[in-house]
């Protein structure tokens, strides 16, 4: 047993009464002297060239304080991928999705901006819209981007093995094809930012990121600001699942609104503005062909994917990566062929979203599984069991996995949910289903970095100071990394002082995705932490006249071992050390990852550079109402492999998290589109899963030690929901025997299934 | 949301001074359909006409029949012991409508003013052949429910006219009843198909006196299933002839496609829906 006195403890949430008493302050909630009031004009064509743009009845509207287009900027472009930048805030020559920002104004207030918004005069060419992947493939078909060649703007292949081999060395070989939709992260809170720039030309801005950081560095670079000029700050955040790393125009917006007035201004999107203008889950079609052996032995697997990037391409050429890496390493298969091509159509664009791809090649590959479990008449957990990965074992696309806990997660779900009887004594219109998953565990070095930075000071009081610039966005951050930094240093988090997020006066932090906060961020405090306590220690020795080796810290003392009364309070060391040796006790941390393989492919991600690789497995019951293809879930059980877990009351809450978003997007939950134009950007007509909806979820937490993750922890987040949709989906198969391969499983369309059979 | 004069009479009569003088007056009674229409830019009003303190519009009670004052909310319904105890189907309906939060301001006079095609109290105040008490500065006129609606969102209000009361029939309390919702989630959601069913029986068998069937979300308006009713009234409710109702019922429905389902499906779940809700009438006793 460890031998931890936070570590491992169920400790709340460190703002919990804040957020549940209404006094945390949101971006929303802020404002300023002066301040306006910031809106964006954007384009209701989903395709077209834009031919003039008349601002000045709007301009010369009563209270309306500046007007900007795209004349107004630099005409930078913008994307997550540097080198495919292809997003410019406000479009020039084309609009290419309904949303697509054109203008931005500033007034004295809501109604004033929104009213100023109408006058704007934009004459567009309406140009053919293409709204299907596969059509925008085609040879002829009208070009979105006007500088690229094609609509295809990634298309890799990737091969490891002998794919043709594998297929001829097999039993037996079985082909399918799924498709994913469009999912909305649905944050409880909307984007929302305030900038202040005042006369001096400094930037300050309040914005909702998980990535203040590099917000900074993107403001810098897309509006040709010094770095020195610009201050990111992230109040409390209600939520961002992927949606709130990029830079957004409403942040460029608000920057060059205050710039041009001198006055703060402010932007929040609406819920509609958030539904159809910002990102969300790329759609997918997935073709799979499995080639396996009697005993159930995967010999050959092969993908060929075009992801629906929509108008631009944000995360979209990683999240194929993504999707290539996660879909290859699940399972230790020799022969692996993966051909992908990301493609633009002018719908809303695809960004990050929990699972990164992840979900989308998991929901393929785990039908898959079940199928071929029951062409071979095969329980799905052994037949998963027998192509489990297993730690210190190297993948074939060279995915380096270190600690795995992939097969204990299968053995968990079994016994918890009974599978074995229960399969037994199947009821009528019951069924079961599992899916197990690969994901980092510390985000990657795909695009060159993974760092995270932490300090830790005492001051004068013997207070001590963790300064992080990890950003807590509801996961907890805040809350475990105090406990990492309170382990080490022999006292209780909430002792601890903590400043996060702020990019004046925290280190660089890539941010919060990629389920790395924990294991990058949590790496860089422990080392600061360790070196702050060192420092602690010395001095203490010093003071104390005794050796190093014989001082030990509890409760805030440095003491000598075994005899506790002789010893000296946090409190004094960092007196002494002010007034009488005029020196700060600092420790600092910082984290990187490991070397990025010789090997490794930016392009395929082949030798994905994860520093360590989560696993899971999910278990659905549910039962069916064949009559009106209604599914209801009736118990759900989620094991996961996040290595050591520091705070098992906040893993739990991640777990039932990501389950209720799966089972959203597994049933409910799809952005539906009519040429281009989203239906349903409300939540009455976009249909999360409520409490009601919501059966019992069971977090089992099978914990690894990982050799690189704080006190061997690895990350969780976006793991949570990758495979709750198969695990669903496979239920519902095992339930009705209707095995329906494109999401979601609506009633309609389960009830469709069953009529059909 | 554009500016708008907010007035709120204490009196009937100024109730209906205000609607005469603007053009474009609304009522605001719950508000949970007008404010959602005027977020939306759907409903654009001159002036809003806050009909709440109107005395006696809030009240439901029993004197020859019921009578329910249009402002009697959803939730008073919802957890009235006394409608419990005579028609619980009523409680049902209410309890099926929205949040906690909706129904605590959503009044049945607004549900059936507002006219959706899935209104809930549409659909079983249809079933339960309630009568309507209509109010304009001319007097007051009865019309059956089943000639108030028009459309989608259309009755036959005219200007200045206000529903001020819902009376059913004295034996629509003695009837049993049931509400159905198929709905995609299981809180707060519009359904994509709603049944209201009242049924009379001989005493101690299954021989069906009379029953009403009415239909929400599957039509322009909350409709009647005339020729479902006509299969079942007066005959021994049998599995068969409950399957051939049901199939009845299904085609006299009228639903459209779009995205929430397509009509297909519609017509499907009421033959499933009709069945399965006479089916537990029945099985209830």
């Amino acid at each position: 047993m460890d031998n931890y006195s936070v570590i491992g403890k169920r400790i709340k949430n460190r703002d919990a009464v804040t957020k549940v008493t209404g006094k945390a302050v949101f971006a929303a909630d802020i404002k300023l002297k002066g301040m306006l009031y910031g809106k964006i004009l954007r384009s209701k064509a989903a395709h077209a060239r834009i031919l003039s743009i008349d601002v000045s009845e709007a301009r010369q509207l009563k209270g309306v304080k500046a007007v900007i287009t795209c004349e107004d900027t630099p005409l930078i472009k913008y994307s997550i991928h540097p080198l495919m930048a292809d997003k410019l805030a406000f479009e020039d020559k084309k609009v290419r999705y309904i949303g697509d920002e054109i203008a931005a104004v500033a007034a004295v207030d809501e109604a004033t901006a929104i009213k100023a918004l109408s006058l704007i005069k934009v004459d567009l060419e309406e140009l053919e819209g293409l709204f299907d992947p596969v059509e925008a493939m085609k040879e002829g078909a009208p070009k979105i981007h006007d500088h690229l060649e094609t609509n295809v703007s990634k298309h890799f292949k990737m091969d490891c093995g002998d794919i043709e081999q594998g297929f001829a060395r097999s039993d037996f070989i079985i082909e399918k094809t799924f498709t994913t939709h469009a999912q909305s992260h649905s944050s409880i809170e909307t984007h929302a930012c305030v900038a202040d720039c005042g006369l001096d030309n400094q930037v300050t801005m309040w914005v909702n990121t998980q990535a203040p950081h590099p917000l900074k560095h993107r403001i810098s670079q897309v509006l040709a600001i010094e770095p020195e000029k610009i201050r990111v700050i992230p109040p409390y955040i209600g939520g961002g699942f992927g949606s709130k790393i990029d830079l957004d125009t409403t942040h460029i917006a608000c920057v060059l609104l205050s710039k041009k007035t001198g006055r703060p201004v402010k932007i929040i999107n609406t819920r509609e503005e958030q539904f159809t203008a910002t990102r969300m889950r790329h759609p997918s079609i997935t073709e799979l062909k499995f080639g396996f052996n009697h005993d159930g032995t995967i010999v050959a697997k092969q993908a060929r994917a075009i992801i629906d990037n929509g108008a631009y391409n944000s995360h979209g050429p990683s999240v194929m990566g993504y999707h290539n890496v996660m879909f290859s390493s699940l399972y230790r298969v020799e022969n692996i062929s993966y051909e992908g091509s990301l493609v633009y159509t002018n719908k809303n664009y695809g960004g990050a979203c929990r699972g990164y791809g992840d979900p989308q090649a998991t929901f393929a590959q785990e039908t898959m599984m079940d199928m071929i479990a029951e062409k071979l008449d095969m329980d799905p957990i052994e037949l998963r069991l027998k192509n489990s990965n297993h730690p210190d074992e190297k993948t074939a696309n060279a995915v380096e996995i270190t600690s795995c806990g992939l097969t204990e997660t299968l053995e968990a779900v079994k016994k918890a949910s009974n599978w074995s009887e229960k399969k037994k004594t199947k009821k009528k219109y019951r069924g079961l289903g599992v899916a197990s998953m690969i994901y980092t565990g510390g985000g990657s070095r795909g695009s060159g970095f993974n760092y995270s930075g932490a300090t830790m000071k005492m001051d004068a009081s013997g207070t001590i100071f963790l300064n992080t610039g990890a950003t807590d966005i509801g996961q907890g951050s805040n809350t475990t990394l105090t406990m990492i930094a309170a382990e080490i240093l022999g006292m209780e988090p909430e002792q601890i002082r903590l400043i996060t997020s702020d990019t004046d006066t925290t280190l660089p932090c890539m941010g919060t995705f990629g389920s790395r906060v924990t294991f990058c961020a949590g790496n860089a405090v422990s080392q600061a932490a360790l070196n702050l306590k060192e420092k602690i220690i010395a001095r203490a020795a010093d003071i104390l006249g005794e050796p190093v080796v014989r001082l030990e810290i509890k409760a805030r003392n440095v003491c000598v071992a075994q005899e506790p009364e002789k010893g000296i309070a946090f409190s004094q060391i960092g007196a002494v050390s002010y007034s009488q040796k005029q020196e700060v006790l600092t420790g600092a941390g910082y984290y990187d990852g490991p070397e990025i393989a010789k090997d490794f492919d930016p392009k395929s991600y082949y030798a994905y550079p994860g520093p360590a690789m989560s696993f899971a497995t999910h278990l659905a019951e549910v039962e069916v109402d064949p009559e009106s293809g209604r599914v209801e879930l009736i118990n759900f059980y989620a094991a996961h492999d996040s290595g050591k877990v520091i705070n098992p009351l906040l893993a739990e809450g991640q777990i039932e998290g990501g389950a209720v978003m799966g089972f959203g997007w597994a049933l409910t939950e799809e952005l539906k589109f009519e040429n281009g134009r989203i239906l349903n950007p409300n939540f009455h007509d976009y249909k999360l899963f409520s409490i009601k909806d919501i059966p019992q979820i069971t977090p089992i937490l099978v914990e690894t030690i990982d050799p690189n993750g704080p006190f061997g922890a690895k990350g969780l987040g976006e793991c949570a929901m990758v495979s709750t949709a198969p695990a669903i989906l496979n239920a519902i198969c095992d339930a009705v025997g209707v095995r329906i391969c494109d999401l979601p499983a609506t009633s309609e369309k389960v009830f469709n299934h069953i009529k059909l059979k | 949301m554009e500016t708008f004069e907010y007035i709120k009479p204490k009196s009937m009569d100024d109730a209906m001074n205000a609607l005469n003088t603007y053009e474009n007056a609304f009522l605001l009674a719950g508000g949970t359909d007008l404010l959602v229409g005027m977020k939306y830019n759907s409903i654009k009003p001159e002036c809003i006409v806050d009909i709440k303190e109107i005395p006696r519009m809030n009240t439901f009670e029993f004197n020859d029949g019921w009578r329910f004052g249009a402002l009697v909310t959803v939730r008073d319904i919802e957890v009235s012991d006394r409608l419990k105890q005579t028609m619980p189907f009523l409680n049902q309906t209410a309890k099926a409508l929205g949040s906690i939060q909706i129904r605590n301001r959503a009044t049945i006079g607004g549900n059936l003013s507002n006219a959706s095609p899935c209104s809930n109290f549409g659909a079983m105040f249809l079933a339960m052949d309630a009568m309507l008490k209509i109010i304009s500065k001319d007097g007051e006129r009865q019309i059956a429910l089943q000639d108030f609606f028009c459309g989608p969102n259309q009755t036959v209000l005219k200007k200045g006219e206000i529903l001020t009361e819902i009376r059913v029939p004295e034996d629509a309390g003695k009837a049993e009843g049931i509400f159905l919702k198929h709905s995609a989630g299981k809180s707060n959601d519009l359904g994509l198909v709603n049944i209201a069913i009242t049924l009379h029986r001989e005493p101690g068998t299954n021989l069906c006196k009379k029953i009403t069937i009415a239909m929400g979300a599957v039509a322009p308006t909350p409709i009647r299933a005339k020729k479902a009713e006509a299969v079942l009234n007066n005959n021994i409710l049998t599995p068969d002839l409950i399957i051939r109702a049901a199939k009845k019922a299904s085609n006299e429905a009228t639903p459209i496609s779009d995205f929430r389902a397509s009509a297909d499906y519609r017509r499907s779940l009421v033959a499933t829906m009709v069945a399965k809700g006479i089916n537990t009438l029945i099985k209830a006793s």
